[in-house]
C-alpha cells in the first residue's frame, strides 16, 4: 500500500512548486526587510502621528491571520481601485505581514545598541543618517540575524497558504496530487521532506553567515 | 457602517465561530504548553539519543507547515487506522505544533537560571518539588512570559488554518458567509478585527503577567 | 526630493487619467477589447469541467472557454484558479471580469448575478465507497456523515431533499454535513472513511468512476430537481454586452455539434440541453 515511489512521476511537479514557494518567500523577505527598517524608524521617530502609525501597522499584521490579510489584500483591495494579480497579491500580503515582524525584530535590535554610540558617531562628524546607516545599521541586522532567519523560516512556511489568491506553490500542487491519485500519506510526507529540506537548508545558510560575520 | 447587516444576519454563527475559535486555540496551546513542559524537562544535553530525538523533532514540526500537518493526519490518519474527528486532529495538530516552540521558550528560560541556585536550594534541604515549585518555576515563567504570549498570540492565529480541515472555526464561518453574501470584504474585515481584538487582549494580559512575575525577579 | 516629485507627478496624473477612462467606458466587452485582456475566474478542482493538469487548466469548461475565446480575437485570456469560496465574492467585488467555472443555476444566484445559457446538467447524485451495502438510494442517507463543498448548491438540494422528503416519510435526516474546501477534499474523505457519502453532479462523477471505479460507486438514480451548470458575469449594465457574448458562443457551439463532441470527450455521453433560454433556477 505505502509506496513512496509512486510520487516519483510527479516531482517534477512537485519541485516547480517548490521553486514557486521558494522565489516568492525570498522576495517577500527581501521587500519586508526594507520594510520593517522604514517601520522600524518610524516607531523609534520623534513624531508622534508616525509612531502612533507605525506601532498600528504592526500590531495589525501581528495580530491578524495571514489567511486573512491575503484575502483582503486580493479581494478588498480592488474596492479602492487597486487590483493586483494573484502573484503581486500573494507578495505585497507577505511583504506587510513580514514588514511588521521584521520591523519588531530590527526595534529590539535598536535598543541594544549603546546610547554613547551615537554621541560617538556624531562627534566623529558623521551627520544622523550616515550614523545611522554606516554605524548601527549593520550592527543591528548581526545581533538579529537568528531572529531575521527564524522569520525568513516562518515565511516559507506560512507561504503554504497564498493559493487562497490563486497562486500555485508546493502545497497546492501537493494537495491537487495527493486528491487525484488518492495517496495522501506519501504525497504529504514527500512534501513535508522538501519543506523541511527548504526550511533546514535556510538555518544552515543562517549559522554561516553569522559565522562569517562573527569574524569580520 | 460596514457589516451591521451582516451582524444581523449571521451574528449568530459568528459568536458560534468565535467560540469554537476560543476553545480550540485554547485546548491546543494548553496541550502545547504540557507537552512543552514535559519535552523540555526530559531534555539533557548530555544524552545524546534524546538530544538528538528532541531536536528531530524539532526540526520536524517547526520546520514544516501546520497545514501540511494537518493534512497529513486528516487525509493520510484513516489509511493507517487514526480515524480522529477534523477537531482532534485541529487539537492534537495545534498542541504537537505549539509544544516544538514551547519547549524551546523553556528550555530557554531553564537554562537561564544559575545552576548553583539550584545546588544552594537543594544544600538548604528542600526536596526536588519544592526546588521546581518555588525556585525553577516561578523564576522560569517570569523569563519565559514574553514568549509564550508572544507564542499564544501565533497559535491563535494559526487555530485559522483549521478552517480548511472543516472545523467550523471563526475563519470557516467568514467563508461560509462570503460564499452567502457574495462578498468578501465584510466578513473578511470582521473577521481581521475580531482576531486582532483577542490579540490585544492576550498581550494586555500578557504584560499584567509580566508584571506579576517580575516580582520574583526583583532584588 | 526633487527629482522624486517630478518622478512621480506625472505617474499620479497618469493613474487619475487612467481611473478617469475606465470610468467613461461603460461598457465592459468593448473594454476588455480595448485593454487586450480578459480576467476571468475558475475554480480549477472541479473535475472534468475544470482541473490542473501538469500544472495547467484543463477539462470540458477550458475547452468551451477557449472555442468561444476564438471569436475575440487579440484578447489574451487570463485564467486564475481561486477556491470556490472567492469566486462569486470576487466576481461582485470586480475582482474578475467574468466567472468561467460550473455554477449550478440557483435562484439566490440568480438574483445577484447574470448567468449564461447552460452548457451542462448538474443534476445531484449520490457517491458511496464501493460495496457499501447500506446506502442504496438516496433515503438510505439517514444518519449518515454526507461530505459536499462550503457553499456549493448541493448542500442545498440535499438540505431541501431532507426537508421534503425525509423529515415527512421518516421522520429522520442525515447525521451531519461535513463542507470542504473543494471536492477533490470531499471524495478523499470518503475514500479515507472521514464520511459516508458525497453528494455532487452527475457528470462530475461520471469520470471518477471511469478512473476510480475499484473506490467509489454511484447510487443511481440523481435526486432532487433537474438543475444545471452555467457560466456567470455580474447583473449590472456594463456587464451584459459580455454575458450575452458568453451565451451566444454556448448556443453556437450547441447548434454547430461542437457541444454534443466535447460532451463525448469529457463525460462519454450527451445530454440534451435547453438552448433558447436559461432554464428556471432552482431555490
Amino acid at each position: 500500500m505505502f509506496d513512496l515511489t509512486a510520487t516519483a512521476h510527479y516531482l517534477p511537479q512537485l519541485l516547480a512548486g517548490l521553486f514557486t514557494t521558494l522565489w516568492v518567500s525570498l522576495t517577500a523577505i527581501a521587500l519586508g526587510l526594507v520594510m520593517g527598517w522604514a517601520v522600524c524608524l518610524g516607531l523609534m521617530s520623534e513624531r508622534r502621528w508616525l509612531r502612533m502609525f507605525c506601532a498600528v501597522y504592526v500590531s495589525f499584521f501581528r495580530g491578524t491571520p495571514l489567511l486573512v490579510q491575503l484575502v483582503l489584500v486580493f479581494y478588498a483591495l480592488p474596492s479602492i481601485g487597486i487590483s493586483l494579480p494573484p502573484l503581486a497579491a500573494a507578495i505585497v500580503a507577505l511583504t506587510l505581514n513580514s514588514g511588521a515582524f521584521q520591523g519588531e525584530i530590527l526595534r529590539s535590535g535598536f535598543q541594544l545598541l549603546p546610547y554613547g554610540q551615537t554621541e560617538a558617531a556624531r562627534d566623529l562628524g558623521l551627520s544622523r543618517w550616515q550614523a545611522l546607516i554606516y554605524i548601527k545599521t549593520p550592527q543591528v541586522l548581526k545581533a538579529m540575524l537568528p531572529a531575521l532567519v527564524n522569520e525568513t523560516i516562518d515565511i516559507i512556511k506560512n507561504s503554504s497558504l497564498i493559493s487562497a489568491v490563486a497562486v500555485h506553490e508546493l502545497m497546492r500542487t501537493a494537495q491537487t496530487l495527493a486528491s487525484t491519485t488518492y495517496r495522501p500519506i506519501e504525497f504529504f510526507i514527500v512534501t513535508g521532506l522538501l519543506y523541511l529540506a527548504l526550511t533546514m537548508a535556510t538555518g544552515r545558510v543562517g549559522n554561516w553567515l553569522e559565522a562569517r560575520l562573527k569574524i569580520a | 457602517m460596514i457589516g451591521i447587516g451582516l451582524f444581523d444576519e449571521y451574528g449568530g454563527s459568528i459568536l458560534a465561530g468565535i467560540c469554537v475559535t476560543l476553545k480550540m486555540s485554547i485546548g491546543g496551546i494548553a496541550l502545547g504548553m504540557v507537552l512543552g513542559l514535559v519535552l523540555q524537562s526530559l531534555y539533557k544535553p548530555d544524552n545524546k539519543p534524546f538530544a538528538f530525538l528532541y531536536q528531530l523533532y524539532l526540526n520536524v514540526f517547526r520546520g514544516t507547515p501546520l497545514l501540511l500537518q494537518l493534512f497529513l493526519v486528516f487525509y493520510g490518519g484513516p489509511y493507517i487506522g487514526i480515524e480522529w474527528t477534523a477537531e482532534t486532529v485541529g487539537l492534537i495538530g495545534l498542541g504537537l505544533y505549539g509544544a516544538a516552540y514551547f519547549a524551546e521558550i523553556f528550555r530557554a528560560g531553564r537554562e537561564s537560571i544559575p545552576q548553583g541556585q539550584l545546588e544552594a536550594a537543594r544544600d538548604l534541604g528542600l526536596t526536588g518539588t519544592q526546588v521546581f515549585r518555588v525556585v525553577l518555576w516561578p523564576q522560569m515563567m517570569a523569563r519565559c512570559v514574553p514568549a509564550v504570549v508572544g507564542q499564544t498570540i501565533i497559535l491563535l492565529k494559526e487555530s485559522s488554518v483549521l478552517s480548511i480541515i472543516t472545523v467550523a472555526e471563526l475563519t470557516n464561518v467568514a467563508m461560509t458567509i462570503a460564499v452567502q453574501s457574495y462578498s468578501m470584504l465584510e466578513p473578511y474585515t470582521i473577521l481581521a478585527l475580531t482576531y486582532w481584538a483577542i490579540a490585544i487582549v492576550l498581550a494586555g494580559i500578557g504584560s499584567r503577567a509580566e508584571r506579576h512575575f517580575k516580582n520574583y525577579l526583583q532584588r | 526630493m526633487r527629482p522624486l516629485y517630478s518622478l512621480l507627478t506625472p505617474l499620479l496624473v497618469g493613474t487619475l487619467v487612467s481611473f478617469a477612462a475606465v470610468e467613461a467606458k461603460a461598457d465592459l466587452l468593448s473594454d476588455i477589447k480595448g485593454r487586450g485582456e480578459i480576467v476571468v475566474a475558475t475554480e480549477a478542482r472541479y473535475a472534468p469541467f475544470e482541473m490542473i493538469e501538469d500544472g495547467k487548466i484543463v477539462g470540458y469548461g477550458k475547452d468551451l472557454l477557449d472555442a468561444i475565446m476564438l471569436d475575440l480575437p487579440g484578447v489574451k485570456l487570463k485564467q486564475l484558479d481561486v477556491p470556490f469560496q472567492g469566486i462569486l465574492p470576487g466576481l461582485s467585488s470586480k475582482r474578475f471580469d467574468f466567472v468561467a467555472t460550473s455554477l449550478t443555476i440557483t435562484k439566490a444566484r440568480a438574483e445577484s448575478f447574470a448567468f449564461t445559457l447552460p452548457f451542462s446538467t448538474a443534476s445531484v447524485a449520490v457517491l458511496k465507497r464501493k460495496g457499501d451495502a447500506r446506502i442504496n438510494s438516496a433515503e438510505d442517507l439517514i444518519g449518515m456523515v454526507v461530505g459536499s463543498q462550503a457553499g456549493a448548491p448541493q448542500i442545498d438540494v440535499l438540505k431541501e431533499y431532507e426537508r421534503t422528503v425525509l423529515q415527512p416519510t421518516k421522520n429522520s435526516g442525515v447525521k451531519e454535513i461535513k463542507a470542504f474546501m473543494d471536492y477533490n477534499e470531499a471524495y478523499a474523505a470518503l475514500a479515507s472513511r472521514r464520511v459516508d457519502a458525497v453528494v455532487q453532479s452527475l457528470p462530475n462523477l461520471a469520470p471518477l468512476i471511469k478512473e476510480r471505479g475499484d473506490v467509489f460507486e454511484i447510487v443511481q438514480p440523481p435526486f432532487g430537481p433537474p438543475t444545471y451548470y452555467a457560466w456567470a458575469g455580474r447583473k449590472d449594465a456594463d456587464s451584459a454586452s459580455l454575458v450575452k457574448f458568453f451565451s451566444d458562443g454556448i448556443a453556437k457551439l450547441n447548434a454547430s455539434g461542437e457541444l454534443a463532441k466535447l460532451q463525448r470527450k469529457w463525460f462519454g455521453f450527451e445530454m440534451p440541453l435547453p438552448t433558447d433560454a436559461v432554464p428556471a433556477p432552482i431555490n
